[in-house]
């Protein structure tokens, strides 16, 4: 120890001034350091630094509070001020820590106070030691007199809270007291020179600039920070600059190196930097704000030169840590000190690597930076968010390599991007101990910062292949979701058909084409229901006239054909027996393109069938198929692209859990390349290819010929069971007999195993035909021809070669379900079928919903919702669902058109809420905030021609703005004020009345904005 | 604690003939206090007390306010206060006798019916208050019209700007409004060749505690003996190791003196909301000369054996933190308390405390007896 301190007296030379300091503190009572440092930190003191590893952090207990420090010039001993202490310390290097010299001891203590500050001289004071104290006084101690006390400054008659020497001369020294008032002293002489009133509260600090030490910085109570000039003498001049900074005291200002900027610190936990240079820059606004945790107590640039971006902070209260922050990156501390146990009362920088606080846990610590901690490894460096398009986004940040032991030769920081040539400069600058600056040569390190921080970090947005927007915009965008007049609903079927088979959707295509064809016999039925009712009607008496009535009406409607339609009554009786049979209905099947639609209209209540008899066998067989199509790569290809909630690709999804992510590149060349292998496959096609549906028709019927026996007897159980939904005609008439086991149901029956394979069977079978239709009698040239040739009759040929190889079986089969004797017939036998279109809405509505699709869902519903009954809860689901998915695709007139559609009324609630638009003044950009112009408008109808100007002041209403005194901007055209409609361009936001609008731009052919700004509105 | 009475009157009726109506003062909803009449610390030696003027545009929050301060009126019920019709003048009969005046929003005192001289001359502070959430262009014009006005017949004044409904604003557009106002001002001012006014801004809100330290500040700055109380407060703090101290007026909620370290939000909302206990409590199971003791310590401090009058038997309160501070109220008099807020091991030596707040108290007393 003692050998380190005289190589260090050697080093420094021999200045007497020096020599009397360390004869001084050599000879010092020295209390044994009580250093709780991490093990390691008590390696042997050697002088040479470059072998010394581990941490330097070291702490002291003085065992009373401590409030401030400061070093000395020599950067080896401290002074620590606190009520009850003035002391000595000396540190060194290696982290001892020992007490030099009491203070105190030599000086009658009826003379000293708290101490709320204190201060070490430099240059010519160096051995000086200045406190300010709580009752105004400043004691300046001689440290060449062995620390007597040598004088007491009282001009201050409140508390001084901060002083400061000037960095330049060393005699001049400011101090701020709580009165408001600034002093400049000068040592040598008696009184203050200066006298300095801020015009605001208590001065907080005060601080010199150290590269022109002619200024200095002072913060206030009030929140203002201020700059000032001591030269200029006089006490009628005032500050140059001033700033209203924090909201509530500011306690800190600091220099940065470069002495351009300030650095405060306020209780509203904001550090803010400030552009504090010349020139009467009135910039107002911080150049930089940190926002911290809590009141800033003391803020301090990190000693690096002029390329310093680093700022200590400590707080005031609740924080007992040291936090230095990069003011690139203005949320998260760099590193962090949490050796302190209490509130931090003051802190300094050492060196650029090291801090000495101290606290008011009674500790002084030596903080070293290369082991601090990094509140960000504190952090999650990772997000994951969900996109409305079901991809979702992930972002990492990466992580700095651990700070493990690293040698201390091997000095690096790893993520300082200051530029190795800008900081040699400023070191360089500090060796020679230049300390003014050469403008235009040195960069500050603020002023070459360009932006925040941009932390690195990787980005994978994953697109999951479940869902695909483009199908879904397409498909919103060109559906029939209502019924226009004149359009049956055979024609949006085939319509929507079309559009599904344009964009690649064949499922969805041929179930709108099953829809056309089964809505179509279902009308026939009915009506034939309705002819056949009415003749035993004649008969029987009118009981259900209500019914009746619905029915007839709906027949009415329906036709609208010469087809007859019927008036009579009793329409779905009890009674009323089946009398059609099986021959009976066939020819009416036929002619299934020209039915007509059904108008919007009341929904029958009293056609509730048992629903979801179908739906989950359908569902297994599509499964099974997609499982099949796996097998088949081009298919499967279609399918990732153009089917978007594709069963296929969760199964793929669970075969190998890495598809996902390689899917994600994929997708895009894959849809692309798909494309241009069958360029007609683009959404163009929006032709209507209702000409192939003939030739599905007789095969669909032929195929449903020899199952209507079986699903008769499915249906029938089913029936029974669920005849509480149902009117009593269905439980009286023709279920009685239906004993076999299909009348088994389940609503998952997938895991009936018998059920499933029968069903699969027969949906293959429908598939089956749908396929020789399409690849082998597709009759239109279109597009879709193409496609199938590509893939879709791949797909269908495979499932094709299942089918039939458990064809034989299901014919079997089905003829062992045909068996099963049948009694009804007509409408009431209709009802049980599957493709009944209630049935087979419900099949289709529980398959669709179960795979997510509620586009699907919402636009059965939409479209039969008045032909079939569907579950109040679950459509009020869909259509909700959809319409929020419109929204969210910003599809908002389809939305738009789905909620004048529905007859769900919370979603058309919306529809009929009212909408509020704020407007804001076009002259002043202030909110109109004046009310009642509702209530006024009408009172004043006859002044649209007047201009706005005339009525400015008189009238108050709702397009008056009160901040700029003068009516809203009405139409560019006219100048005169817009009542009622108001259009305007969405690229310009100018515009007018609709007439004067359609003038310009229709009348005079003029392309641009009315209104002059140049806008290409057209 | 405190006993109620009706307070004089005649102090009131000199200031009536400038107003334009000669109804009575009114008193303030909660009984005042009663002080001395002679009491130790009214402030102006045979003249009225000092006077606050409350102005501002219409609706700016005035009535609220004062309501909120002077009234313990909750913050959500100002809501529903009426618009001020005339100038209503409030005595605040507390530790510093002094009158509010509410001026309303809608007067226009340039007319030429007011004496402003009276009005102006004997005021402590003006106290002009803006809503900031609102346009301020007219209300800062109307603020340099005042300013103008005041600087002619009483230069001395303070004026404070309340920049109020600051709740309202995000803290950067809080410092940005702050900003404006105080750059139209003082180009304004500088314009108007009114270099040298000192105008202080607030920025306040009555739904936290800013509106009662911006108050603080504007009474503190009326009070001459105020750097007295901050040095007696510093010594007492620093031999006993308190980490803050207030001294607060009971009634207000005032904070009139404090030690030189810096208030944090915090100490003060809890000192603040300590003394509502302590005065409910005191409501409650006060008896006459109210000795009410709170909270976990109980303590019957005996009379300090002062022979002055208003020198009362102290009571006295502490209060145990979660978090190892300790809160310690004293009595001083019918209108200060003194606060401490320490650390548990600094409350150890209780008997020190004791006998360096009764120091404190006794010089307190003699401050206000000089300046008497």
């Amino acid at each position: 120890m003692d050998a380190f301190s005289t190589q260090q007296a050697l080093s420094r030379g021999t200045s007497k001034a020096t020599a009397a300091i360390q004869r001084f503190i050599g000879g010092g009572t020295s209390r044994p350091s009580t250093s709780a440092g991490p093990p390691g930190h008590l390696t042997p003191s050697t002088s040479n630094l470059s072998s010394f590893h581990g941490s330097r952090t070291a702490s002291y207990d003085l065992r009373v509070p401590v409030k401030s420090l400061s070093v000395s010039p020599d950067q080896d001993l401290v002074v620590v001020a606190g009520k009850e202490v003035l002391k000595i310390l000396r540190v060194t290097p290696q982290g001892e820590i020992t007490e030099r010299l009491d203070l105190r001891a030599g000086n009658a203590s009826n003379k000293i106070v708290a101490n709320s500050d204190v201060k070490w001289g430099c240059n010519f004071s160096k051995d000086v030691i200045a406190t300010a104290n709580t009752n105004g006084n400043i004691c300046v101690y001689d440290l060449n007199r062995g620390g007597k006390l040598d004088r007491v400054l009282h001009e201050h008659q409140r508390s001084v809270h901060k002083i400061a020497f000037n960095p330049g001369s060393g005699k001049i020294l400011i101090s701020g007291s709580q009165d408001g008032l600034m002093k400049i002293w000068d040592l040598r002489q008696k009184k203050s020179t200066m006298t300095l009133w801020g015009k605001s509260d208590a001065v907080r600090d005060v601080q010199f600039n150290a590269t022109n030490a002619v200024h200095f910085a002072a913060a206030f109570d009030n929140g203002t920070i201020q700059k000032w000039e001591w030269r200029m003498g006089g006490t009628a001049h005032t500050y140059l600059k001033k700033i209203s900074a924090h909201n509530g005291p500011v306690f800190s200002i600091d220099w940065h190196p470069d002495g351009k900027y300030v650095a405060s610190g306020g209780r509203d936990g904001t550090v803010k930097v400030w552009d504090f240079g010349e020139g009467d820059s009135q910039n107002k606004r911080p150049a930089h704000t940190i926002t911290t945790m809590a009141a800033v107590g003391r803020a301090t640039w990190r000693p690096r030169g002029i390329s310093t971006r680093e700022i200590a902070t400590c707080a005031m209260n609740q924080d007992n840590r040291v936090t230095v922050w990069d003011i690139k990156r203005p949320f998260v501390g760099k590193y962090a000190f949490d050796e302190h146990t209490k509130e931090i009362s003051g802190f300094l920088w050492k060196d650029e690597n090291t801090i000495w606080s101290c606290s008011k846990d009674q500790m002084f610590v030596q903080h070293d930076l290369l082991y601090a901690l990094h509140p960000i490894n504190a952090l999650n460096h990772s997000a994951v968010a969900w996109a409305p398009n079901n991809s979702f986004i992930a972002v990492m940040g990466q992580r700095p390599p651990p700070p493990a032991k690293r040698d201390r030769n091997v000095r690096f920081e790893m993520d300082d991007e200051i530029m190795t040539g800008s900081r040699k400069k400023s070191s360089v600058t500090l060796v020679s101990g230049k300390v003014p600056l050469k403008a235009g040569v040195q960069q500050s390190g603020i002023d070459s910062l360009v932006g925040k921080y941009i932390p690195k970090q990787a980005v994978v947005e994953v697109g999951l292949p479940m869902f695909s927007s483009e199908p879904l915009k397409y498909m919103a965008n060109n559906w029939i979701t209502s019924l226009s007049d004149g359009m049956t609903l055979s024609e949006a079927c085939q319509r929507n058909s079309a559009v599904s088979w344009d964009i690649g959707q064949f499922r969805t295509a041929q179930t709108w084409r099953m829809l056309d064809l089964i809505q179509g016999w279902e009308i026939e039925a009915r009506e034939q229901e309705e002819e056949r009712l009415n003749k035993e009607a004649e008969m029987s008496s009118s009981k259900i006239h209500a019914d009746s009535g619905i029915f007839a009406k709906r027949a009415l409607g329906v036709s609208g054909t010469d087809r007859k339609s019927s008036n009579g009554s009793a329409g779905a009786t009890p009674l009323a027996k089946p009398v059609a049979d099986t021959p009976q209905l066939q020819p009416v099947l036929t002619p299934t393109p020209k039915a007509p639609a059904n108008p919007p209209g009341n929904i029958d209540e009293s056609l509730s069938l048992p629903p979801k008899a179908f739906g989950t066998s359908l569902s297994s067989s599509t499964a099974s198929t997609d499982g099949g199509e796996i097998l088949n790569l081009a298919s499967r290809r279609v399918s990732v692209v153009e089917s978007p909630p594709a069963i296929d690709e969760d199964k793929e999804l669970s075969l190998k859990p890495l598809e996902p992510q390689e899917s994600d590149d994929k997708i895009t060349p894959l849809r692309s390349e798909i494309f241009s292998s069958s360029p007609e496959t683009t959404f163009n096609g929006a032709a209507d290819k209702a000409g192939g549906n003939p030739f599905d028709v007789p095969d669909v019927a032929a195929s449903s010929s020899f199952d209507k026996d079986r699903d008769r007897a499915t249906l029938a159980f089913r029936g029974r069971q669920y005849s509480i939904g149902l009117t009593s005609e269905q439980t009286s008439s023709s279920y009685d007999d239906s004993t076999n086991s299909f009348g088994y149901r389940a609503r998952l029956s997938s895991s009936h195993p018998f059920h499933k394979e029968t069903s699969d069977d027969e949906d293959e079978d429908d598939h089956r035909h749908h396929t020789h239709t399409n690849a082998h009698n597709q009759p239109n040239p279109l597009n879709a021809t193409a496609r199938n040739n590509s893939s879709h009759n791949l797909k269908h040929q495979h499932q094709l070669g299942v089918a039939e190889a458990l064809g034989r079986e299901i014919q079997d089969m089905v003829k062992d379900y045909g068996n099963i004797k049948l009694k009804g017939s007509g409408y009431g036998r209709m009802k049980d079928l599957p493709w009944n279109l209630q049935n087979f809405l419900t099949v289709l509505t529980d398959y669709y919903s179960d795979r997510g699709e509620v586009q699907m869902c919402a636009t059965l519903a939409l479209l039969f919702g008045d032909l079939v009954v569907f579950d109040e809860r679950r459509m009020g689901d869909w259509i909700e669902g959809y319409v929020e998915l419109l929204h969210r695709f910003k599809l908002y007139v389809p939305a738009a058109e789905v909620i004048k559609a529905t007859t769900v009324e919370h979603v058309r609630s919306q529809a009929l809420t009212n909408t509020f638009i704020h407007l804001s003044c076009g002259n002043c950009n202030a909110p109109m905030m004046s009310v009642g112009g509702g209530a006024t408008a009408p009172a004043a109808p006859s002044t649209e021609g007047e201009p706005a100007t005339v009525r400015g002041a008189s009238y108050k209403g709702s397009l008056y703005c009160e901040s700029c005194s003068r009516m809203a901007d009405g139409c560019m055209v006219c100048h005169q004020i817009v009542r009622g409609r108001w259009s305007m361009c969405q690229g310009c936001c100018h515009g007018g009345h609709d007439d004067c609008l359609r003038d310009w731009y229709l009348g005079s052919k003029m392309k641009q904005c009315p209104s002059g700004c140049g806008h290409d509105c057209l | 604690m405190m006993t109620g009475g009706s307070r004089p009157q005649k102090l009131n009726y000199s200031l009536e003939r400038w107003m334009q109506d000669p109804s009575p003062p009114l008193q303030s909803p909660t009984p005042s206090r009663v002080s001395m009449q002679n009491g130790p610390i009214s402030r102006v030696r045979g003249s009225p007390r000092p006077r606050l003027l409350l102005q501002g545009q219409r609706r700016s929050g005035k009535s609220s306010i004062s309501s909120v301060v002077f009234h313990k009126m909750p913050p959500t019920e100002t809501l529903f206060l009426e618009s001020t019709t005339r100038i209503q003048k409030e005595p605040v009969n507390s530790f510093m006798d002094f009158q509010v005046w509410d001026f309303p929003g809608q007067i226009d005192y340039n007319d030429g019916t007011f004496d402003l001289e009276a009005i102006f001359s004997d005021t402590g502070a003006l106290i002009y208050v803006i809503d900031a959430q609102d346009e301020y262009l007219e209300a800062l014009t109307r603020l340099h019209q005042t300013i103008i006005t005041i600087q002619r017949f009483n230069p001395a004044i303070n004026i404070e700007v309340f920049i109020h409904k600051v709740d309202g604003l995000s803290d950067d557009f809080k410092l940005d409004t702050q900003r404006d106002i105080v750059q139209r001002t003082t180009d304004e001012l500088a314009d108007l060749g009114y270099d040298g006014v000192h105008i202080n801004y607030h920025l306040t809100s009555i739904y936290d505690h800013s509106i009662f330290e911006a108050f603080s500040k504007v009474i503190q700055k009326l009070l001459p003996e105020l750097g007295t109380l901050e040095n007696l407060l510093n010594g007492l703090v620093s031999n006993c190791r308190i980490e803050k101290a207030f001294l607060f007026d009971v009634l207000s909620k005032i904070y009139v003196a404090t030690d030189s370290s810096p208030v944090d939000v915090q100490s003060y909302e809890i000192c603040s909301d300590y003394i509502d206990v302590v005065l409910d409590m005191t409501e409650i199971y006060g008896y006459d000369r109210g000795e009410a003791e709170v909270t976990t310590v109980e303590e019957n401090k005996s009379s300090t054996g002062s022979t002055d009058d208003w020198s009362l038997p102290d009571q006295s309160s502490v209060m145990k933190l979660q978090n190892g501070m300790v809160l310690f109220l004293r009595e001083i008099n019918k209108f200060l308390a003194l606060i401490c807020i320490m650390r548990k091991e600094s409350f150890e030596k209780r008997g020190l405390i004791d006998y360096n707040v009764q120091v404190f108290q006794q010089a307190l007393e003699r401050v206000f007896e000089l300046h008497r």
